[in-house]
């Protein structure tokens, strides 16, 4: 999908070689950051946009054009420069309601944990099927259905989940899941 | 401070097809279209002179997609891709077909609820036979 960003580059990178080092700068701040309602940006595509640049006053982050709580502090110029740059790039953002596979990471007491690509998700004791109990002293520590079917939840085991919430922090995208659906589970 | 997006107010729900706005224009993919996008990033660099390493989350998804795509060369993809494109399906819905590739309409249904409705068991039947046949014939 198309997004935007802005790099902020010292006047000392100002030369021939300027579109370059915008472009290095782009790919090394945003790809594996996980922006907001965005999600994870997994991957840049392709860059196909790049703005001229408005110089900044006072010091990074502060900008002549945007409000800033700061007092624009005249003696701390530097000269840095923002570029707001267009790109494409693959991005992975899970949805309320959507069915994903995941593989098993953990299992513990209250719930399993389960990897998809970068996002963990929690599945929690409660949203396993009832049938389904834990078992401490089984090894590898698991969860096992009562009856001898050999349904098992233990690490690295694949398992369908459907995601029931989402949260955003700064370092990453967090999600709860749910095993309580026909066709979730392991061994599909 | 007052534009700030909070996520909470977005109203997101797959299984009624909703989503963000942000996402009106984007395309989906099918995990093994990604794994094939970042294998081929993967090898540009190892060929390129300066290795620059990759970040984490590249690389849990590229483990991911290696563990989970359902077709594995890129004559069954675009196969599989021109066929669900043909059928009256929404982006999203192309994209979880493709990707947790069910086995019957039931199943089919109870993944992704956006299709109850929309479609008759027949025609799902069809779709998921004509998916089958292609994953079973890849190499």
């Amino acid at each position: 999908m198309s997004l935007a960003h802005q790099v902020l580059i010292h006047p000392c990178y100002f030369g021939p070689d300027l579109k370059e080092v915008i472009q290095k700068k782009v790919y090394s701040e945003v790809e594996g950051s996980c922006q907001g309602y965005i999600g994870y940006i997994i991957c840049i595509t392709a860059i196909t946009h790049i703005s001229s640049g408005l110089i900044m006053a006072g010091g990074e982050g502060m900008c002549i054009k945007k409000k800033c709580q700061h007092p624009v502090n005249n003696s701390k110029l530097t000269g840095m420069t923002s570029f707001p740059v267009k790109y494409n790039a693959i991005v992975f953002r899970p949805f309320k309601n959507e069915v994903f596979e995941g593989i098993v990471k953990q299992v513990t007491k209250v719930g399993i944990f389960l990897d998809i690509g970068p996002l963990t998700c929690f599945v929690s004791h409660n949203s396993l099927p009832d049938r389904m109990e834990f078992c401490p002293k089984h090894d590898p520590v698991c969860y096992k259905s009562k009856e001898e079917n050999c349904e098992i939840l233990a690490v690295d085991i694949d398992v369908r989940v459907k995601i029931v919430g989402l949260r955003t922090d700064i370092n990453g995208m967090f999600a709860i899941g749910t095993l309580l659906d026909d066709f979730l589970g392991a061994g599909n | 401070m007052a534009n700030l997006n909070p996520v909470e107010t977005v109203e997101e729900d797959a299984a009624d097809l909703l989503f963000p706005k942000e996402f009106e224009n984007a395309e989906t993919l099918l995990i093994s279209e990604v794994h094939m996008l970042l294998e081929h990033r993967k090898k540009q660099n190892e060929s390129s002179e300066e290795e620059q390493e990759f970040s984490e989350v590249f690389l849990k998804t590229y483990n991911y997609t290696e563990n989970f795509r359902k077709f594995k060369n890129k004559e069954t993809i675009t196969a599989v891709r021109a066929l669900l494109s043909s059928k009256k399906l929404h982006k999203f819905e192309l994209a979880a077909l493709g990707n947790l590739c069910p086995e019957t309409p039931e199943e089919t249904k109870a993944l992704i609820p956006s299709l109850e409705g929309r479609f008759e068991d027949e025609q799902l039947r069809e779709i998921l036979d004509d998916i089958g046949t292609k994953r079973s014939l890849q190499y």
